[in-house]
């Protein structure tokens, strides 16, 4: 009895371990709404934003098998999103015009918070969109997708140092036009 | 090796604000599933999100859709002797051309105050085909089927909607043009009433009937040869 209860618990810390492989439609399902965002962030235009989401999940899917579920998911799609959209960049000329107010559609607020953080969003995208795609990719992965250097690393395909280098700039870019904004400011 | 000193802690409340989720409308949830449907593996990956298998023929090769796989498909289909479905793929490859610079042309650099209507595709002209009420009649619908919105339902999105129905319904039109090239009338036929069920008033629904006469003569060609 007692070396069936250890083959129990050993099993158990197993399954714990690593988790199960999502099938594809459970992982479109669940990581759609990240991938369209972060695609935002590294520079599509909102009105080609889906077509790059496809384009994305049509390289996930062709990659799938390889996918290791014991590490996380969202780095890993990261690397897919960054090339579609680095390639999206080298092809688009298009220069967006300002961009429609965002849909204030998160009930759980009050409209003046709603109006709050939508204001914000559109702060931080116009900002991101003046910073250099690596620097971006870095700043994005650790400031708001909350990667560790090592996972930006393994993603990015660049030394630690490297990530923290431009993680460094990318901050300081950050920052610098951010206050230029606030301030009433345009970009450059 | 050591982090770089963290922003501010008012700069911090910005990007709080920026990892609040936006909801993806399930209208564009479905539309990008159903377009992924022909490179699914059998079984749909875990079927749509509209609740229906979004299953397909997984004959495409890559995510090279448009003008290079349709030129490619009329090179073989003129080699093979098949004019007709050479000239479809033509078609599809220039629509989808039209597509592409109609997105990526110079005009649409310029920055505007107001919002720009995306250039129109003009249908290209096509005989009529009415070979195709048999082929639909003989062969059983396939269970899998596709929900996408339509683009009139959702007025506010309908550049971005407009564009990836036409993405969608090219997808379509080139498994079924690959089905054919193989030889394989029953695929053929079903990514085509696939096709008809969703889009049956779409941009490709010429280029969708010049190829379902094709497949219908497939067919009866294939029945002839068959072993008695």
């Amino acid at each position: 009895m007692d070396l069936y209860r250890q083959i129990q618990s050993s099993s158990v810390v197993t399954i714990d371990a690593v988790p199960p492989r999502p099938d594809f439609r459970t992982l479109f399902e669940r990581e759609l709404n990240y991938v369209l965002e972060t695609l935002r962030r590294l520079g599509v235009a909102r009105a080609d934003v889906e077509d790059m989401a496809h384009d994305v999940f049509i390289a996930v899917l062709k990659q799938f098998d390889t996918y290791d579920p014991s590490r996380p998911i969202k780095p890993w799609l990261f690397g897919f999103a960054f090339r579609v959209a680095s390639q999206y960049r080298r092809k688009a000329r298009r220069v967006e015009p300002l961009e429609a107010p965002e849909k204030l559609v998160d009930a759980g607020q009050r409209p003046d918070a709603q109006y709050e953080t939508a204001r914000k969003r559109r702060m931080v995208q116009l900002v991101l969109e003046e910073i250099e795609l690596d620097r971006r990719a870095v700043f994005v992965l650790h400031d708001i997708d909350g990667c560790t250097g090592e996972e930006i690393a393994r993603t990015l395909e660049v030394p630690l140092g490297t990530v923290y280098t431009r993680l460094r700039l990318a901050r300081e870019d950050f920052s610098a036009k951010m206050r230029r904004l606030q301030a009433g400011g345009r970009l450059e | 090796m050591n982090e770089p000193a963290p922003l501010p802690d008012d700069l911090l409340e910005y990007l709080d604000a920026a990892r609040e989720p936006e909801p993806v409308p399930a209208a564009t949830k479905a539309r990008l599933f159903a377009s992924l449907g022909p490179f699914l593996p059998p079984g749909g990956g875990g079927g749509s999100p509209t609740g229906d298998a979004g299953g397909g023929p997984s004959s495409i090769g890559g995510p090279s859709i448009g003008g290079a796989t349709a030129a490619a498909g009329a090179t073989t289909g003129l080699l093979q002797g098949k004019l007709a479905v050479a000239v479809v793929s033509a078609m599809i490859g220039a629509l989808g051309g039209a597509t592409v610079h109609a997105t990526f042309a110079p005009p649409r650099t310029v920055v505007v105050s107001s919002p720009v209507a995306a250039s129109v595709v003009t249908p290209v002209e096509q005989p009529a085909v009415t070979a195709v009420a048999a082929a639909q009649a003989a062969e059983p619908a396939p269970s899998a089927s596709v929900a996408v919105a339509s683009a009139s339902s959702l007025p506010s999105e309908a550049p971005a909607l407009r564009k990836s129905s036409m993405r969608a319904e090219r997808i379509l039109l080139e498994a079924a043009n690959a089905a054919l090239m193989r030889g394989d009338h029953a695929t053929a036929i079903g990514s085509l009433q696939q096709h008809a069920r969703t889009y049956p008033r779409g941009e490709l629904a010429q280029e969708r009937d010049i190829l379902m006469a094709q497949a219908a003569k497939l067919k009866a060609a294939n029945k002839g040869s068959a072993p008695r």
